[in-house]
């Protein structure tokens, strides 16, 4: 059986909020869906997804609460665009390797994000859809490249086979947590989009156990 | 799994998940277990979470689902256990509602989910909304419906008979909500119904939203004052432009937000009203005229320009535009009849009562277009005023509410071309204002800005006596029309205004594409003017931001005399700065690389408001300290204070030469190098006739030769202006590969204090419009033996000095300052050989290389090198003669 929703009032030490960005399509919300919720199975003949989810993982023994919103139909209004870049300590910029337009719009959400946001928001570059290889229309070296160019960090992944999608989230949850690390984060801030935990205080020795390569967490994981 | 004794078909768990025959098993599990206990708690949570997969997978694969779905009233299921309140399944209900309403395809599923009211039992029920989980579910599955809306779809929500719209009324009392993703979430839900065509919609709509956009407005007025109140207090360091920047974010987020609400037709007149009366009027045009009432909440004069140069940038409503702007041009104080106040710890908008008039001053007519104007006065202290009016200004031009007319008619230029109007109207709309004077002393008030004396006496010259004189009894009679129309008492300040503006553009001449008020001019050139002064305290944006404006008035004004006052303006201004800078063209060993830095810098366009428009509110920063570009702040010390007489001197050169129509010719500043063109990286090259020093190169930096600790063997080879560093070409014997090419000017040369074999090399890279002066090449060079390697040492400072010579002869032709050898000068503004570069980086490798007198005496020829682009006959080695070695002029 797979590990149970969360429930609001298990302890953690930080809360960091994401939003993911990119163009209708792309599979933003199915990505969503995927990385918060295990119990959905991925499989060919069904496409879901989900606006909102969160998720326990943990990074260096502490557990991290990620909070994932997704700005599907918000374009059209830009007071909506500019305040959900404002909240996020991460994004997720998501193309769709089987459709060329998705990958010439990175740069108009990039800008977008660059402009609106605070500037240590951690981004990461995702090229979904990577099952469809017969139907590939952007090279993975391309995405490599813009994302060397404008130092994302980047992966491709699979919502339908869940490949990578693990590690879209966690790689970017470790980098925020890095610049907490170095005091680049205010987390007083809630501009931010980081919050402490409910029962975290500044003194409190590290948790016992928890995964030390920041895998699972929140429950015991299967299948 | 076994079969339980004496259970019903119904319950036998189907294998596959996606099918009618699993969504019959759910149905059943929910059946069996209506009431929540600990022991079924997990079975249905599973079982929620399962319907939505199979509900979706029924919706993509086979429509059988989700009609079974429907036949059996499931939703009544969900609807009994949300009422028990149980907070895990509360979570996995909304999930799996959000996933129903987010995914499904087929209309008619959507119609049938959305029937029978049970949606809106959902929206009324009282989720435990402390639960950050439950609360964003929620949250995420209102906004969801909200994007169903449509006229055919309004109904299911909102029920005329019985007066309900619950999606409506719940989604308003989030609206203060801490979390920020849930305040964002209601503002796009709000303008998702309030754009839907349905009248009696949009009847229930604007009356259960009146509260709502009352203190809409309140919370923009109150952002306004407590962003004012932290821009007086705090110092210019990056915290708190930091902080500042959040602020004024909120700030012009809700203004947005107020625009887009104002674009949609069903609120936009009480919206309008609204803002008109309890923010543009009592805060932002209180601020910007003399205070009558000590108790008066006001603003700064930057932040009321700052803000209302943002709301002409954002907002595009007409009538709001219209109303406001008309009365910045054109009203007096009366006008204001609220102020904001405090009163126990709260804003409250009260009447204003005037104890005793001021009288005259009180009554000034166009007081707050006046307010604009002396914002440029240079003897203030600084330039805040003078960037935001000029950002004001800028506004106005930009604006996209449609209201040129009334520019126009204030003899404000507008970027758009009016339509053209016969010379006879024009003649006979002067004609009734120079009669109307008499009568209205605030016609008149606005007839001496745009008609001058000479053009009345021609108006009256062209015209026959006695048509004259219907003219005259036709504008009696006119007026008083006007006068009686006007008796009723104004309803409201909207109305007012528009009411006075209507009656004071019919007696205005229609607009002109020649008119604009001197007054403006006047401001800018005073910009220009204080530049050139000593001791000025104008930042290099601002002026900038002037050099813009000023442009954009001159498309649409064509005006000579103006356009010859200015360019006379320009020239005597350059000619000031070129006389401070000029001096220390020759005599500073720096100076080459401050104006190349600041051409770099001048190119670059800087003005963009969602930068700029938050950090030039805090008090003017002086010092590199404050981590701002010296572009947005005043010059500390003597380079800072000559790099900043550099960038206005180049942009009123600029300016000057749009206003004459010439080109710039000399700059940017260009050295050639002689006949030959430039050696670029991966180019063959003929190496006959060529001095080859060989030695080994060891980056100490990662660069585009290697990489720290490599030794690359390479030959070294200079010409009037290039370091070269060449490898031998393995299949053509007398050429080489260009591996690297730097610019001599840009060189530092230092021998090893301990290894007389080794040079210590620095080459930094141009600075751009994209990059700033950086180092390219950092490394030590190492020759067979210190006489080669003193000979290279020779070579590179020899070049060194000869290429700055030419920069600088150069940037003298371009400058118009003669070129003086800085040997033979007996004395310098700053002669201080112990003088500490400032403005630099910690670390900063440019260092002063000091001249060598026995150096220059080198035997003529010695160094010199002939270079040959790539040979384009592949396979033959052509002859090349040699070449007569190139002197340099060292006394021209």
């Amino acid at each position: 059986m797979s590990a149970p929703p969360l429930y609001g009032r298990m302890s953690y030490a930080y809360l960091f909020k994401y939003i993911i960005i990119g163009d209708t399509g792309v599979g933003k919300s199915c990505l969503l869906l995927q990385f918060t919720d295990k119990r959905f199975q991925p499989v060919h003949d069904l496409t879901i997804g989900v606006e909102f989810g969160a998720r326990m993982v943990t990074i260096d023994g502490k557990q991290i609460k990620l909070q994932i919103w997704d700005t599907a139909g918000q374009e059209s209004f830009r007071s909506i665009t500019r305040s959900y870049y404002r909240g996020a300590a991460g994004a997720l910029l998501v193309y769709d390797i089987t459709r060329r337009d998705t990958f010439n719009h990175l740069t108009s959400w990039l800008e977008d994000a660059r402009q609106h946001s605070n500037s240590n928001m951690v981004i990461m570059l995702i090229g979904n859809k990577s099952d469809l290889e017969a139907r590939r229309e952007v090279k993975r070296e391309e995405g490599e490249a813009f994302a060397r160019e404008h130092g994302l960090v980047f992966m491709e992944t699979s919502a339908k086979t869940a490949a990578n999608v693990e590690e879209a989230f966690i790689d970017t949850a470790k980098e925020i947590y890095r610049k907490i690390q170095e005091g680049v984060f205010d987390i007083n801030n809630e501009a931010n989009g980081i919050k402490l935990g409910p029962q975290h205080s500044p003194s409190s020795p590290n948790s016992p156990g928890g995964n030390a390569t920041g895998g699972l967490g929140g429950g015991s994981g299967c299948c | 799994m076994f079969r339980k004794l004496g259970s019903s078909g119904s319950l036998w768990k189907p294998k596959n998940p996606h099918s009618l025959e699993y969504l019959k098993y759910l149905q059943g599990v929910l059946t069996k277990n209506e009431k929540v206990t600990e022991n079924n708690k997990k079975i249905l949570v599973e079982a929620l979470r399962a319907i939505a997969e199979i509900l979706i997978w029924g919706d993509q694969n086979d429509a059988s689902v989700f009609d079974f779905f429907l036949e059996r009233q499931m939703l009544l299921y969900f609807l009994k256990i949300m009422e028990q309140g149980n907070t895990p399944l509360n979570v996995q209900l909304l999930q799996t509602l959000n996933i129903l309403f987010e995914n499904i395809r087929h209309e008619t599923s959507l119609y049938f989910l959305l029937s029978n009211n049970h949606v809106n039992s959902i929206i009324s029920h009282k989720f435990d909304l402390q639960n950050d989980e439950i609360m964003a579910y929620y949250i995420s599955f209102l906004k969801t419906l909200s994007f169903k809306l449509n006229p055919a779809t309004i109904h299911f929500f909102f029920n005329e008979t019985t007066e309900e719209f619950p999606l409506l009324v719940e989604v308003l009392k989030l609206y203060n909500w801490n979390e920020s993703m849930v305040r964002i979430a209601v503002r796009n839900i709000l303008l998702n119904i309030v754009r839907v065509q349905d009248d009696s919609m949009i009847i229930f709509a604007i009356k259960h939203t009146k509260e709502y956009l009352s203190e809409l407005i309140d919370s923009l007025v109150g952002l306004s004052l407590e962003m004012d109140t932290f821009v007086r207090s705090a110092e210019n360091v990056l915290a708190n432009r930091e902080r500042l920047r959040g602020k004024v974010d909120d700030l012009i987020d809700l203004i947005h937000y107020i625009g887009e609400l104002l674009d949609v037709e069903a609120v936009a007149e009480s919206l309008s009203i609204l803002v008109t009366t309890r923010y543009l009027s009592p805060l932002l045009l209180s601020s910007i005229s003399p205070r009558r009432d000590n108790h008066s909440l006001l603003l700064t004069p930057i932040s009321a320009l700052f803000f209302f140069s943002e709301f002409l940038l954002i907002v595009r409503h007409h009538e709001t535009i219209y109303t406001f702007l008309s009365s910045f041009l054109f009203d007096t104080q009366n006008t204001l009849t609220t102020h904001w106040i405090r009163h126990n710890e709260k804003y409250c908008l009260e009447p204003i009562t005037l104890s005793s008039p001021t009288g005259e001053y009180v009554n000034e007519d166009h007081v707050f277009f006046d307010f604009l104007l002396e914002a440029f006065d240079s003897s203030q202290a600084d330039d805040s005023k003078a960037f935001y009016g000029l950002m004001l200004i800028y506004s106005m031009f930009q604006n996209n509410a449609d209201v040129g007319e009334l520019l126009s008619a204030a003899n404000f230029p507008v970027l758009k071309e009016s339509t053209t109007t016969s010379l006879a109207q024009q003649n006979l709309a002067r004609l009734r204002i120079a009669s109307t004077s008499s009568i209205s002393k605030r016609t008149r008030a606005i007839t001496e800005i745009g008609v001058e004396a000479t053009e009345e006496d021609e108006i009256f010259h062209d015209v026959p006596e006695e048509q004259t004189l219907e003219d005259l009894v036709d504008d009696v009679l006119v007026d008083t029309e006007n006068s009686a129309i006007s008796d009723p008492e104004p309803k409201n300040v909207e109305s007012e205004s528009r009411s006075r503006f209507q009656s004071a553009v019919d007696e205005l001449p229609p607009p002109s594409t020649s008119g604009c008020d001197g007054r403006l001019f006047d401001a800018l050139s005073s910009i220009i003017k204080a530049v050139g002064t000593d001791d000025n305290r104008i930042r290099p944006i601002t002026l900038e931001l002037a050099c813009l404006v000023i442009r954009q008035i001159l498309m649409t004004v064509d005006d000579e005399k103006v356009h010859t006052s200015l360019t006379k303006l320009c020239f005597e201004v350059r000619l000031k700065l070129l006389s401070s800078i000029g001096q220390y063209v020759n005599g500073e060993n720096l100076f080459l690389e401050w104006f190349e830095d600041e051409y770099a810098e001048f190119e670059v366009n800087h003005v963009n408001f969602d930068i700029i428009g938050h950090e030039m509110l805090l008090p003017p920063a002086a010092t590199p300290l404050s981590n701002l570009l010296l572009h947005k702040r005043l010059p500390s010390g003597f380079e800072e204070r000559i790099r900043t007489q550099i960038v206005f001197y180049l942009h009123i050169r600029k300016l000057e030469r749009d206003l004459t129509g010439e080109g710039d010719t000399e700059l940017p500043v260009r050295v050639l190098n002689s006949d030959q063109e430039p050696v670029a990286i991966g180019d063959c090259i003929n190496l006959h006739n060529s001095d080859l020093l060989s030695c080994t190169v060891v980056p100490q930096q990662l660069c585009s030769l290697g990489k720290p600790g490599d030794r690359l063997a390479r030959f070294l080879v200079t010409d009037r202006l290039q370091l070269i560093l060449v490898e031998p070409d393995s299949r053509k014997a007398g050429w080489a590969i260009v591996r690297f090419v730097g610019l001599l000017q840009d060189t530092t040369i230092n021998g090893d204090s301990t290894d007389s074999k080794v040079l210590h090399v620095v080459v930094e890279g141009q600075p751009s419009r994209i990059k700033k002066r950086h180092p390219v090449l950092t490394a030590k060079f190492i020759f067979d033996d210190h006489i080669r390697c003193m000979a290279a040492k020779q070579r590179l400072t020899k070049g060194r000095q000869t290429a700055r010579g030419l920069k600088l002869q150069a940037i003298c032709s371009a400058l118009g300052v003669p070129r003086i050898d800085p040997a033979t000068m007996t004395s310098s503004p700053r002669m201080n050989p112990f003088r500490i570069v400032k403005g630099c980086a910690p670390g900063s490798v440019r260092k002063t290389v000091s001249t060598s007198s026995s150096s220059s005496q080198g035997r003529p020829g010695h160094y010199s090198a002939n270079l040959r682009s790539a040979s384009r006959n592949a396979g033959m080695i052509p002859d090349d003669p040699t070449q007569p070695s190139s002197s340099s002029e060292r006394r021209s």
